[in-house]
């Protein structure tokens, strides 16, 4: 029974980073085309790494359960060139520093992202069926 | 004449109905700023009152004795908040997944409990009218 709960917990944890990881991906496309932040210079694409979490438990044993948002990266990759002399934030040469976000990558991780969440999902109702099941033996 | 279960089981299903009300009401409140999640404490005080708990007993031999042990019928849900950090702007620190997968949890143990009083009613039918 404990242990049925703890697949809901885990599984759960994986969808709140999940969701976490959309809400960075989103951030990154709708800055897609940012060329000011507040730093100055252009927009730079944010990237999650996920870290797994144990327990401790007073025996000494860890156990697992789930997963958590480590850290909010920033990627390094080169500013994207573009060749536009009348725009305000063109350099001297007449380019101008696009954020590195590539839209198409941006698209391919928020399917793995959604896809990723409906997989927690559906361990949490396998865990519910399991358990389900269980309580009708006897009956 | 009623064996304990007549007394625990309908002490923990009316706190499986109060975490289910605690669970909703923290849902509605996904989008109130500032918000901070409750959540119920209830297996402790039954642990407690039923001695498995891990807390040192005050032992006892008069009644005017300070008692640390809460007797069964006293046992009640307590609400309590959450006041943890969250990584939302607006204060609040509801997580919908959690509080989806406390609520799956919540149900399946209200399931499981009234499966036991159900056996424990069957038990005194049993006796009753004898097995059919």
């Amino acid at each position: 029974m404990d242990s049925l709960f703890r697949t809901i917990n885990v599984a759960s944890s994986g969808m709140t980073a999940e969701r976490f990881r959309l809400d960075v991906i989103s951030q990154n496309l709708s800055n897609a085309d940012t060329t000011k932040t507040e730093n100055g210079g252009p927009y730079v694409r944010k990237g999650v790494t996920f870290q797994e979490v144990l327990n401790n438990t007073l025996s000494g044993t860890s156990q697992f359960s789930g997963v958590k948002v480590n850290e909010i990266f920033e990627d390094d990759a080169p500013f994207r060139l573009e060749y536009d002399p009348s725009h305000p934030e063109a350099n001297e040469e007449g380019y101008v520093e696009y954020p590195n976000v590539n839209v198409l990558n941006e698209m391919i991780d928020m399917i793995t992202a959604q896809r990723a969440y409906d997989l927690n999902a559906s361990v949490i109702s396998t865990a519910k069926n399991m358990y389900n099941s269980a309580l009708n033996i006897g009956k | 004449m009623f064996d304990i279960n007549f007394k625990v089981l309908p002490l923990s299903m009316d706190a499986s109905v109060k975490n289910h009300q605690v669970i909703s009401q923290n849902m509605a409140n996904f989008s109130t700023p500032n918000y901070k999640r409750k959540y119920i404490s209830f297996d402790d005080e039954l642990k407690k009152a039923l001695g498995n708990s891990d807390q040192l007993k005050l032992k006892t031999n008069n009644q005017k004795h300070i008692n640390n042990t809460p007797y069964l019928e006293n046992v009640q849900a307590k609400i309590l908040e959450d006041d943890s950090k969250s990584l939302r702007n607006d204060g609040n620190n509801v997580d919908i997944d959690t509080e989806n997968s406390l609520m799956i949890q919540n149900a399946l143990n209200y399931s499981s409990q009234s499966r036991l009083m159900t056996y424990a009613i069957q038990r005194y039918d049993t006796v009753l009218r004898g097995v059919k």
